[in-house]
């Protein structure tokens, strides 16, 4: 058994490509644990992977998606991915989820945002979106949630430059929190996490693009 | 929704339309989910009962569905005649393999 642990800038493509190129090595993934990645030896090349991303999913759609993998034939892998969803204790708000899918619980859909798919190889490619329709749609679900990840963060800026003052007192998390030095790294640390979304959603945008030129061609 | 004339399950559906397009089409299991999914929303097909000791859901059309059908094929023919208008019968017998 090979372990190895690995984070990624775009949890989807990026975790799907990685997948990929290990099973080009001869290595299949037998157990994900957040980003400790567990494969067993396999002949090289004889699975693909596939990244989808259900966060948008209500428990009951998850549940009926994953039954239909089992009918197919496709193993499947839960992975949590969390972005641009609030928080209270174990219940979380998705305001980008289907209906339905909006307050996740932790026996639902909490940590259950990504589905990576394996097939045996068959010499044809694993595609979860067989038409450009769907795959455009499935690119913006996954935009939706840096969108209000953006706008939260902006909001919580615009408030403390009006206000002058954090939304709660932070000082209960140690004294350092609250002090200058303190303030800096949260802010810094908001700022990436904020960038990398920005980023993200510029990607996932020129993707879009790009797919919608494509479906105007073959019109 | 062809597929479906008779009670299937997704794997069914996505083995049906493999065969009839000669593996020309084959539904990766996103799309098979939300064609499911979008055409039960829309009440044009419907979950049959379920057998127990079977795992599978299965789907069948509805009158609904069937009356979506028999538009979407009048609306195929209408584009097939309008073909046949401009592009001419002869040359469509020509390019049959097309």
């Amino acid at each position: 058994m090979i372990r190895e642990f690995r984070l990624f800038l775009d949890p989807v493509d990026g975790l799907e490509k990685w997948l990929n190129k290990k099973a080009k090595e001869g290595l299949r993934l037998s157990k994900v644990q957040r980003c400790i990645y567990e494969f067993e030896r396999c002949k090289p090349g004889q699975y693909q992977y596939a990244v989808d991303y259900i966060g948008n999913k209500s428990d009951a759609e998850r549940k009926e998606y994953e039954s239909l993998l089992d009918e197919i034939g496709i193993r499947y892998f839960e992975k949590p991915l969390n972005l641009g969803q609030f928080a209270v204790g174990k219940i979380q708000y998705r305001p980008y989820a289907n209906k339905g899918g909006k307050w996740a619980t932790s026996r639902g859909m909490i940590n259950r945002e990504l589905l990576i798919l394996e097939k045996k190889n068959d010499g044809k490619p694993l595609e979860i979106y067989s038409n450009i329709e769907d795959r455009i749609a499935a690119l913006r679900e996954r935009r939706k949630p840096h969108f209000y990840l953006i706008g939260f963060v902006l909001l919580m800026g615009l408030y403390v430059f009006f206000f002058g003052r954090p939304l709660y007192n932070i000082s209960i998390l140690g004294t350092w929190i609250s002090s200058s030095l303190g303030t800096v790294i949260l802010w810094i640390l908001l700022g990436v996490i904020c960038a990398i979304s920005i980023v993200r959603t510029v990607q996932i945008s020129l993707s879009i693009k790009s797919l919608k030129e494509k479906r105007n061609i073959l019109e | 929704m062809l597929a479906m004339y008779q009670p299937n399950h997704g794997y069914g559906v996505m083995q049906f339309v493999k065969e009839k397009t000669k593996g020309r089409v084959v539904f990766g299991p996103g799309t098979l989910y939300g064609a499911i999914d979008n055409l039960a929303k829309k009440k044009w097909i419907a979950p049959c009962a379920p057998v127990e000791g079977d795992r599978k859901k299965e789907y069948v059309i509805t009158d609904l569905g069937k009356e979506q059908v028999k538009a979407e094929l009048k609306r195929m023919k209408e584009v097939y005649n309008i073909g046949l208008e401009i592009a001419g019968e002869g040359e469509m017998d020509n390019d049959q393999g097309v």
